[in-house]
């Protein structure tokens, strides 16, 4: 497991990395708050021990972005530092740290509290119930798994790529991806809420029947929504719950189930939105044959503007290769599995 | 007169690696060199808080490697400077350079410490 050391003080983060080293942590020291931030921002690192005092930004401050942020999983912070009592724990607690030693350290009890925060981590339930929850809504949906296997894949490379354009550089980072990456199979999770006779029917539905079945949206929505208020540690619903809401909105605000528009549709769902498109392009359907990259990509670029976000449908175009790498990867597993 | 430094404690923070320790000892003392600079010229510009932050900075170093009496006489300094007690704090920095030139030569601790124990100090 890999853990984050931050000190100003060389040889302290020197001997923090030394000991933990021996007891088997991958560990990383950072010379400052900001360098630890940005580290953290890669999604690498769950445990922090974190020094108190450090100019530019403190150890109290780096605690409080950290807490600010939506991160894939929980960041577990020990602060470490010269100052007693009570009062401070106190503050250090506040500011979102998990917990708190008094330097000088001792390597055997700094041990022994950072495996609780391992407990901690693995405790938390995040990838199982993400897990079950999708496995839910596989059970429920007519094409197979593999189109959400596809489907997260290409949502990380949009994602990715995306995180490139100077725009959304605050936003979009390793967590970010990751997060999409975690949550983006969830998106059709209200079709378990459509009945049989909508969801299941062979043929073109009606216009009552379509309108049931856009109701998928804001059923996966709600249901996310009353998870995540129950669950307010639990972040990734958040994102779970804009992509269930939102992955049929469309740019120019003609989509449903809100009729969103432009900026308004959160880029989670813009992303998703494109993804599931060219997947189900790509995908032999019941109602249709299977299309070939190229005319998936005529299609995408078609809409540009109208049903998709430009920067999304750059974003592809920039990453086609990838998408078609991922298509055929997919492609010799299942020639694979027969 | 106790040991400038407690090996046995340093060596213990180290996971017993005597080498490490040695090494660690070294930066110390060459870190503590700058320090005491810097303490002097906030001493000499009567600038309190920053005698405060560098005894402060000296305190938190000297725990670290087990040098209980420079650790002591910087959590003194710290304290008149944050009071704004300057009186003594000449005194008190004068102990500090009297306990530094103590730790010229710690390898001789450190051969003792080996010698000592009847086994060599092994990763726990
Ligand atoms: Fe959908």
């Amino acid at each position: 497991m890999r853990v984050l050391v931050v000190d100003d003080d060389g040889i302290t983060g020197e001997m923090l990395e030394n000991s933990l080293g021996r007891f088997g942590y991958e560990v990383t020291v950072a010379a400052d708050g900001k360098e630890a931030f940005d580290l953290i921002r890669s999604g690498l690192y769950r445990l922090v021990v974190c020094d108190w005092e450090m100019p530019e930004m403190s150890g109290l401050e780096l605690c409080r972005q950290v807490r600010q942020r939506r991160w894939s999983g929980y960041i577990y912070v020990i602060i470490l530092t010269g100052h007693g009592g009570v009062g401070n724990v106190v503050c250090g607690l506040d500011a979102g740290a998990d917990d708190y030693l008094t330097k000088p350290f001792q390597p055997d009890e700094l041990g022994r509290r950072l495996r609780v925060g391992e407990r901690v981590l693995s405790l938390e339930a995040r990838d199982l119930t993400i897990f079950a929850l999708a496995k839910l809504a596989e059970s429920r949906d007519i094409e197979t798994g593999v189109h959400l296997e596809r489907m997260r894949e290409y949502c990380r490379i949009l994602a990715e790529e995306i995180s490139k354009c100077e725009e959304y550089q605050d936003v979009v980072d390793g967590q970010y991806v990751e997060l999409i990456y975690l949550t983006s199979p969830l998106h059709d999770i209200g079709k378990v809420g459509i009945p049989d006779r909508v969801l299941l029917k062979p043929g073109r539905l009606t216009r009552e029947e379509f309108e049931i079945m856009k109701q998928h949206t804001v059923i996966g929505g709600n249901t996310l929504n009353a998870a995540a208020m129950a669950h307010p540690e639990a972040e990734y619903l958040l994102m779970a719950r804009d992509i269930a809401l939102t992955h049929h909105e469309r740019f120019d605000g003609k989509g449903y189930p809100r009729g969103l528009s432009g900026e308004e549709i959160p880029l989670c769902g813009r992303i998703v939105a494109l993804a599931d498109v060219y997947d189900a392009l790509t995908s032999k359907r019941i109602y249709k044959p299977e299309y070939s990259h190229e005319i998936a990509k005529a299609i995408i670029m078609d809409a540009e503007g109208t049903q998709f976000d430009p920067a999304i449908v750059s974003a592809f175009l920039n990453r086609e290769l990838d998408f078609l790498a991922v298509r055929r990867q997919f492609q010799m597993r299942l020639a694979a599995v027969g | 007169m106790a040991d400038p430094v407690d090996m046995q404690e340093l060596v213990a923070r180290c996971m017993g690696n005597v080498e490490f320790a040695e090494r660690v000892l070294a930066k110390f003392r060459a870190r503590l060199d700058e320090d005491l600079l810097e303490l002097e010229k906030a001493v000499r510009a009567e600038d309190a808080p920053g005698i405060a932050r560098v005894a402060h900075r000296i305190k938190g170093a000297a725990a670290n490697v087990a040098a209980h009496g420079l650790r002591e006489r910087a959590a003194g300094i710290e304290e008149r400077a944050a009071a704004q007690a300057l009186a003594d704090v000449t005194r008190l920095i004068d102990e500090l350079r009297n306990e530094r030139l103590r730790l010229r030569d710690t390898s001789s601790l450190v051969a003792s410490l080996v010698s000592a124990s009847s086994s060599p100090p092994t990763a726990g």
